[in-house]
This record gives C-alpha cells, sequence and structure tokens, in this order.
C-alpha cells in the first residue's frame, strides 16, 4: 500500500521526450500551405456568381421595358445575401444596364424579374412558382437537390467545400434564354444536351 | 496498484526550457498568407474572377443549419464536428462541458453526471440524450450511461444541445434539455482515416474507418474504435484513502457500419448498426450495448417533409457497485414525422411513435431485492406543432402539444408556445412557455427492484445511509419552464447569445416518511420514493462567439442558476448545482498547419466541493494534408480536483486527474 514504487511512465519523465517530440515536430511549422484556408462565404461565392449570370445569359428582347431598362436580380427566400448582392452589383452595368437587386416576397414583387434565386425558406413555393414562371423569361437559380427536377434552370450544389453549378438546359430553352457555351463548359449539365 | 504516487505534477527544468525553445520557434516560423486575410467589407477583388475560379473557391461551413439557429425560439447550441475535434475530448460526455448551461461533474473514471440548468446527481434523470434519433436514456436507473456511449468522434457532424424542455418534438424526459449527436453520412466520410494514441490517464486509443461506394447513389462506412482509459485516485487529504486507487479504470471496444443511399437526390434512406462492449472496473464489472437503425426521409423541396424511423437497441450491464444489479434492456422503437405547409403562412410538424422496452434484471446483490425480474412498457405518443408566420419571415408563433401514454402514469401532456420576432435581419428576440414531465424509472416504480439493507451506513462525517425503496403510486414531475432569449451578429464577425429561464418543478420524486424496524444489531430502515418535492430555478446563459481575425476565435461563456427545492419534511435543500460557470474557448491558428486551441472554465461550488478552475489545451500540427499530430492536456491546473459531493455514505468519491495524452491521425 505504501510502495515507493512509480512507474517509468509517470509525471517525471514525460515532459522530457514530448518536449523533444513536439519540438521537433514544430520547427516545421509554418510551411508553405497544406490546404488553403476558406476566403469566402457560401453567401458572397454565389452573390458572385449571381452577378456573373447576368454575363453569360442572353435574354430575349421582350426582357426589358427599354435600352435602359435595368438588370433585375430576385431574391426570395432566406436573407443575408441581398447585402452581399448589392455591394457587388452596386454602381456597375452589364450589357449596357444598371444591375438592381430586389427581395421577393410574393408574386407580385416577380414582375420584371431577370434572375430568380429561390432560396430555402422561401415563402413563394418554389414548385408552384417554377411551373407558372415557366415560360417566362427569368433564369431560375435555386440551392437544393431536386430544384432543377422542378424546372428550375440553375443549381448551386457545394461539393467538399466548392460551390458548384449544375444547370437543367430544356428548362432555360422554354423560357427562351440562351445559356452562354462559357457557362455551359463548367456546369454540371444535368437534363438535356450540350450543343452549340 | 500504486498508480499516482509520483509528485505533485511538474515538469523539470530540462523539460521548461526546451518547451519554450519549441513554442519560441512556432511563433517565428508561423506566418499569414496575405490573401486569407479578406477584406470582408469589398468583394471587388474578387469581381475579376472567372467562373473556374469561383468554382474553385473553398467556402467557410455554413449556413442553412446557422441560419435556421439563429431564428430558433429555444435555447440552442452547436457543437460542431471542428469545435469537438480542436477541444482535445475523448468522449461525449466531455465534449458538453463547452456547451453553456450544461452541468456535467465526474466522479468515477468511466461515469459522468449531465444535465442542464440543475438537478444534477450521479443519475442525473431530466435530459435526453439521442444518437441520430435513439434514445440512450436508461430506463432502470433514469440517467444515462456515458461509458456506452463511444463514437468514432472524427465522423460525429454535430452536437445539437437545447437547455429548456425540448419542445413537443421530443417529448417526455426531456425536461432540462435534449442533446442530440448526429453523426455524418456514410457519403461525407469516404476513404480512410486511421489514428492511435494515448498517454496519462487517456491510457490508449486507436480507430479505423474506410468509406466507400456500394454504387452512384450507395454509400457505406465500417468503423472500430477502442479507448482504455486510467483509474481515478481518491482525495488527497482523505485520513485514509488518501491517492488510492479508485479500481475503476476500464476499456471499451466500439464497431459498426452505416451505409446510406439516395436513390432520388430528395430520398434519403440510412442504415447503421454497431456495437459496443466495455469492461468496466479493472475487468470486474462489463457491459455491451448493441443497437441497428434504420430511418427513410422524403424531402420535397422546402414544401413538405416525410419521416420514417425504426430501431432496436439492446443494454446490458453487470456491475460490481453494491448499488447497482446486472440488468439487460430491450428497447423497439417505431416513429414517424411528418412536416407540411398550410397555406401561405403556416407549416404543421406532426408525428407519432411506439417504443416497447424489456427490462430483465440478473442476480441481486445484498443490497438489492429482486421483486420480478421482468418488466415489458408499451409507450404510445402522438404530437403536433403548428408555426404561423404573424408577419413573414420576421414574426412567427408556434404551438404545439405532445400527448404521451406510459403504464406508470397513463396519459401525459406538454404543450408548448413559441414565438421568435427579428426586429432586425441580425437580431431575434424569442420567448417560450412549455410544461414537461418527466415519468418515473423502473427503480422509483419499483415493480422490479427494491434497495434494501441489513443496516444504516454511518458515513466518515457522521451522517447515516439509508437505502430507498420503489413506490407503485408515483405520478411524473412536471416543468413548467419560462423561456427569454435574445440573439444578435452587430458585426460579421460576432454574435452573442443570450437565454433566461424560469422553470417552476412540482412532484419532485425524492424519499419520503420512512420506517423503522429495530432489530440487532441496527435494526432496518427504509424510505419510500414519493413526489414530495417542489420547488423552482430561475438563471441564464450568456455567449459570444468572436472571431477576432481570420485565424483567432474567442468564446466567452457565462451562465448562472439558483435553485431552491422544497421537501415535504422542511430540510433546506443543498446546492446541488453550481451558481456561476464561467467558460473561455480560444482557438488560434499559428499558421495552416499548425493549430492551438484552449479553454478555461471556472465552476463555483456546491455541496461538499469547491469551486475550481480547470484548464485545457491542445496543440495540433498536420505535416502533410491528411495527417495531424496532436497533444491534448486536461484539467491541467491541478493534479486532481473533486467535481461530486459523495452520493452515498460511506462511500469515497475520486477525483478527476489532470490528464496529457498524444494522437496521430492519417486520412488517406
Amino acid at each position: 500500500m505504501k510502495g515507493a514504487v512509480f512507474r517509468p511512465a509517470g509525471w517525471r519523465a514525460w515532459p522530457r521526450w514530448m518536449g523533444v517530440c513536439l519540438g521537433v515536430v514544430l520547427l516545421f511549422a509554418g510551411g508553405p500551405r497544406a490546404e488553403a484556408n476558406p476566403a469566402l462565404t457560401e453567401d458572397q461565392v454565389k452573390a458572385l456568381f449571381l452577378f456573373n449570370f447576368t454575363r453569360y445569359v442572353e435574354w430575349p428582347e421582350g426582357a426589358f421595358a427599354g435600352a435602359e431598362a435595368p438588370l433585375v436580380i430576385g431574391v426570395a427566400g432566406r436573407g443575408g445575401i441581398e447585402n452581399e448582392l448589392r455591394k457587388v452589383t452596386q454602381g456597375r452595368r452589364v450589357q449596357g444596364r444598371p444591375v438592381m437587386v430586389r427581395q421577393i416576397s410574393g408574386a407580385a414583387d416577380l414582375e420584371g424579374v431577370h434572375i430568380l434565386f429561390m432560396r430555402e425558406g422561401a415563402q413563394v413555393r418554389i414548385g408552384e412558382t417554377l411551373e407558372r414562371i415557366r415560360q417566362s423569361p427569368i433564369l431560375t437559380v435555386g440551392e437544393q437537390s431536386s430544384f432543377l427536377g422542378a424546372g428550375g434552370m440553375v443549381n448551386f450544389v457545394l461539393r467538399d467545400g466548392n460551390v458548384r453549378l449544375q444547370v437543367n438546359l430544356p428548362a432555360a430553352r422554354e423560357a427562351s434564354l440562351q445559356l452562354s457555351s462559357h457557362l455551359l463548359r463548367v456546369a454540371e449539365v444535368v437534363a438535356g444536351n450540350f450543343e452549340e | 496498484m500504486n498508480g499516482y504516487m509520483g509528485q505533485p505534477g511538474g515538469m523539470n527544468a530540462v523539460g521548461v526550457i526546451s518547451s519554450a525553445i519549441m513554442l519560441g520557434a512556432v511563433v517565428v516560423s508561423g506566418s499569414q498568407p496575405a490573401w486569407a486575410r479578406t477584406d470582408r467589407d469589398s468583394l471587388d477583388s474578387f469581381l475579376h474572377l472567372s467562373l473556374e475560379e469561383l468554382m474553385n473557391i473553398r467556402v467557410t461551413s455554413v449556413s442553412k443549419k446557422e441560419e435556421d439557429l439563429f431564428d430558433a425560439a429555444s435555447a440552442v447550441f452547436v457543437l460542431t464536428h471542428e469545435d469537438i475535434r480542436r477541444s482535445g475530448v475523448t468522449t461525449v460526455a466531455d465534449a458538453l462541458r463547452m456547451v453553456p448551461g450544461m452541468n456535467i461533474t465526474s466522479a468515477h473514471s468511466n461515469r459522468w453526471a449531465v444535465t442542464a440548468r440543475g438537478h444534477n446527481h450521479i443519475w442525473a434523470n431530466k435530459l435526453l440524450v439521442l444518437v441520430d434519433g435513439r434514445s440512450v436514456y436508461s430506463p432502470l436507473f433514469g440517467g444515462v450511461y456515458w461509458d456506452a456511449q463511444q463514437f468514432m468522434l472524427a465522423d460525429i457532424d454535430r452536437i445539437e444541445v437545447i437547455r429548456g424542455p425540448g419542445a413537443t418534438l421530443w417529448g417526455a424526459d426531456a425536461v432540462n434539455g435534449v442533446v442530440n449527436v448526429i453523426t455524418r453520412s456514410a457519403r461525407e466520410t469516404q476513404g480512410t482515416l486511421v489514428y492511435g494514441g494515448g498517454g496519462v490517464v487517456h491510457q490508449g486509443m486507436a480507430g479505423v474507418r474506410h468509406g466507400g461506394e456500394i454504387n452512384e447513389n450507395t454509400w457505406y462506412r465500417v468503423f472500430g474504435t477502442y479507448y482504455s482509459k486510467d483509474h481515478y485516485v481518491f482525495e488527497r487529504d482523505h485520513p485514509f484513502a488518501e491517492r488510492r486507487s479508485a479500481e475503476d479504470g476500464w476499456q471499451a471496444w466500439h464497431g459498426g457500419m452505416r451505409v446510406d443511399h439516395h436513390p432520388v437526390e430528395d430520398i434519403h434512406a440510412s442504415w447503421q448498426v454497431a456495437g459496443t462492449f466495455l469492461d468496466l472496473d479493472e475487468g470486474l464489472s462489463d457491459a455491451y450495448n448493441v443497437y441497428t437503425l434504420w430511418n427513410w426521409t422524403r424531402e420535397f423541396l422546402n414544401e413538405s417533409q416525410l419521416e420514417f424511423q425504426a430501431y432496436y437497441d439492446r443494454a446490458h450491464r453487470d456491475e460490481v457497485d453494491i448499488d447497482r444489479i446486472a440488468h439487460t434492456i430491450d428497447v423497439i422503437d417505431l416513429s414517424f414525422q411528418h412536416r407540411l405547409p398550410i397555406g401561405e403562412r403556416n407549416e404543421v410538424v406532426w408525428g407519432g411513435g411506439y417504443r416497447f422496452i424489456q427490462t430483465k434484471i440478473g442476480d441481486p446483490t445484498p443490497s438489492i431485492l429482486v421483486e420480478n425480474d421482468r418488466a415489458t412498457r408499451n409507450l404510445v405518443s402522438l404530437f403536433a406543432e403548428n408555426e404561423f408566420q404573424a408577419i413573414p419571415d420576421r414574426w412567427t408563433v408556434a404551438a404545439g402539444m405532445k400527448v404521451e401514454h406510459n403504464e406508470f402514469t397513463g396519459i401525459e401532456f406538454q404543450p408548448n408556445l413559441r414565438t421568435a420576432f427579428k426586429p432586425t435581419e441580425n437580431q431575434t428576440v424569442w420567448a417560450s412557455v412549455a410544461r414537461a414531465v418527466r415519468t418515473p424509472s423502473e427503480i422509483e416504480a419499483g415493480e422490479l427492484i427494491t434497495f434494501t439493507s441489513e443496516w444504516p451506513f454511518p458515513d466518515p462525517d457522521g451522517n447515516w445511509f439509508i437505502p430507498f425503496t420503489g413506490s407503485g403510486s408515483l405520478s411524473a414531475e412536471k416543468l413548467w419552464a419560462y423561456e427569454l432569449g435574445y440573439r444578435i451578429r452587430p458585426t460579421e464577425r460576432l454574435s452573442v447569445d443570450v437565454a433566461t429561464f424560469y422553470n417552476h418543478y412540482s412532484d419532485l420524486i425524492w424519499v419520503d416518511d420512512g420506517t423503522y424496524a429495530p432489530g440487532n444489531p441496527f435494526g432496518t430502515a427504509y424510505f419510500e420514493w414519493a413526489n414530495t418535492m417542489s420547488g423552482w430555478s430561475y438563471g441564464g446563459e450568456i455567449f459570444a462567439i468572436w472571431a477576432v481575425t481570420d485565424q483567432f476565435r474567442l468564446s466567452p461563456s457565462f451562465a448562472y442558476l439558483v435553485e431552491k427545492v422544497r421537501h415535504s419534511w422542511d430540510i433546506p435543500s443543498q446546492k446541488s448545482a453550481p451558481r456561476h460557470q464561467i467558460g473561455l474557448r480560444a482557438s488560434y491558428d499559428l499558421s495552416s498547419r499548425t493549430s492551438i486551441d484552449g479553454q478555461l472554465r471556472y465552476i463555483d461550488q456546491i455541496v461538499m466541493v469547491p469551486s475550481y478552475v480547470a484548464a485545457d489545451l491542445r496543440v495540433a500540427y498536420r505535416p502533410t494534408a491528411g495527417m495531424e499530430i496532436a497533444v491534448a492536456g486536461h484539467n491541467l491546473l491541478q493534479s486532481q480536483h473533486r467535481e461530486q459531493p459523495q452520493q452515498f455514505a460511506a462511500r469515497l468519491t475520486p477525483e478527476v486527474p489532470r490528464s496529457v495524452y498524444g494522437k496521430l491521425t492519417w486520412r488517406f
């Protein structure tokens, strides 16, 4: 019960070998990056994509009221991305037009929208809305699985920490929208063939 | 046998100097690539990026889950996969120490008493704990055997903790909170992961997991882990037990498999099977747990969701302790849940469940008398909740009710009313009123076993230990909880969360009048469990998460609790939960390869346990992208400290020791 025996692997011994190991290992710290540090949030990357879509999609003539009519990006659902979008679009022109951001809370807000980003938590029912605007020249963008299956045109999907694009070509054609081949090349074209 | 007889921990001079040099080298060599410092207020620099470049940006994890939590009308806290990994904890019970408002105490190497917002004792019984939807709450003693909850920690996605009655959805026994451990889908754990390590107290740990594809929409993983932990020792100043081993060292083996299948993207079918085997009390006790679970979920965009779940769980324990008895519990549980929108502004969630529990008792011990050696119970429950958007995306009101029928107390109702209001996009105010019940455990109901004794035990302080017997006429314990909370995200880098509560308890179960029969040498005495206490508690938690820089994060927290419980005998209740708990977690990425995490915890005193400050530290280094070497130390400030008062007279309470271990993890 009293015994003065104490294990070699007790307190006394460990700091020494542990210290040596730690030292060897830590000396290599700070080398070239083993993996990239994340620089942007998911919302920020999606906002950049949405802005880019204005450059890679062609809308039919009747989609704009006039030569100076703005290109409107509508966001329905969970908030937060409008700020990012506004920062990106502020004072910029695409295809000679100003770009505006609008929050969509009901069907009435869809008037004059050119890109509609439908997020989770949207008040507008996604399936119903997609059905209603199927032939309207609005680029529908989503971020949930089966968005394309329901008639959406572009879907954001997260793969290994990267934001990727999926495209439903027939849906875009039905709405008289022309998607640039550049966009089609980098996206996963999920329905329809790639023809250009 | 001699274990901890060394000097009160301390490094010698060589150790200190070499560590100092290493630390210096680390500080000097750490450097930050310029582009990693993102100016979050302007995306201008990214506008010129091509589509391909945008696609290759790694984004911070996020999300829908975070947004939902920000708007939640309850005191919710999430321990992420990263939180668990970076804290270096080896068990889920220890991970819960990071959650503000949780009370965790450990008095044996393999035992933890975990509860939220007070009422903590070794059979802390007011917390519902789920693992992927499977309840791990043991109905016999009414508590969770945390040693049996073994995991491949690297495959845990997150642990969601709700302090406060876990709303209508979770049901009875969620009185003080709900803990839900969620593991990753097999789709997210592809490839092989191997780890190994060991140290002081956490003597050995090893594990391997391999994940692969069965076909293009079916994924699997198989895994196995081993963990062994040293015994604790009794307190330092005890007259005759000083530093003696509590002989509670143990080992755990865990293994299993999981398969996830998505026939189409919006249908998810998942199956898991696993087993855990424990060798406890240095070989004198053992336990095992085997289970299998099926889950089928279908989502229709964000419009409706249907989920079915079934599981079978068998848990067996055979421990030498005088207050434990060998038992085997089989559970079969079936449940479903349906979420659907009604009109423009309402969303209804409703569902039901059936659970069958069979408890079998083994051989009696000297202090436990077996009345019946088996019992079966059937539990049926139904719930419904409606969430109404009073002002769309700004103000929601939800009302719900759960009705349960159990064979002890009959039908129990648990209504709940919650509301959340967002004055601005980055603020949420919420409030809730709920009634919750805890059904008596098998011990309390007394139909199976009775604690008995030949004579009362005197303890070293002169108090008498008198055993308790069950009572067939118990009703459920009740709680009315009133909560109010506020969350704000003043900047992108800072979020603050405040939650306050007032709980009113009635019909709490404890012992009532006793009977005493004289005899030789001391006679026999016993007390019956009864609904004999009532009380209230109030308090709150406040915590903040502050991303000081992209590499440095601070997370301070503070929890406050005042409890008053009244017994029919008019005995003043003793403080069983600390009044103040303060925590501070810091995470620092020295470089892209090296990270340091630390935690300081202050736990206020409770009856017979002085207050203490604990410090934990973990340093990790990645020599390559797939490999990580980590050294983690916990409870570093004292060689050992007490966390629990003596539960029973004549039983000494071991203390939690300082621990350190090293671990190598390799992914490929």
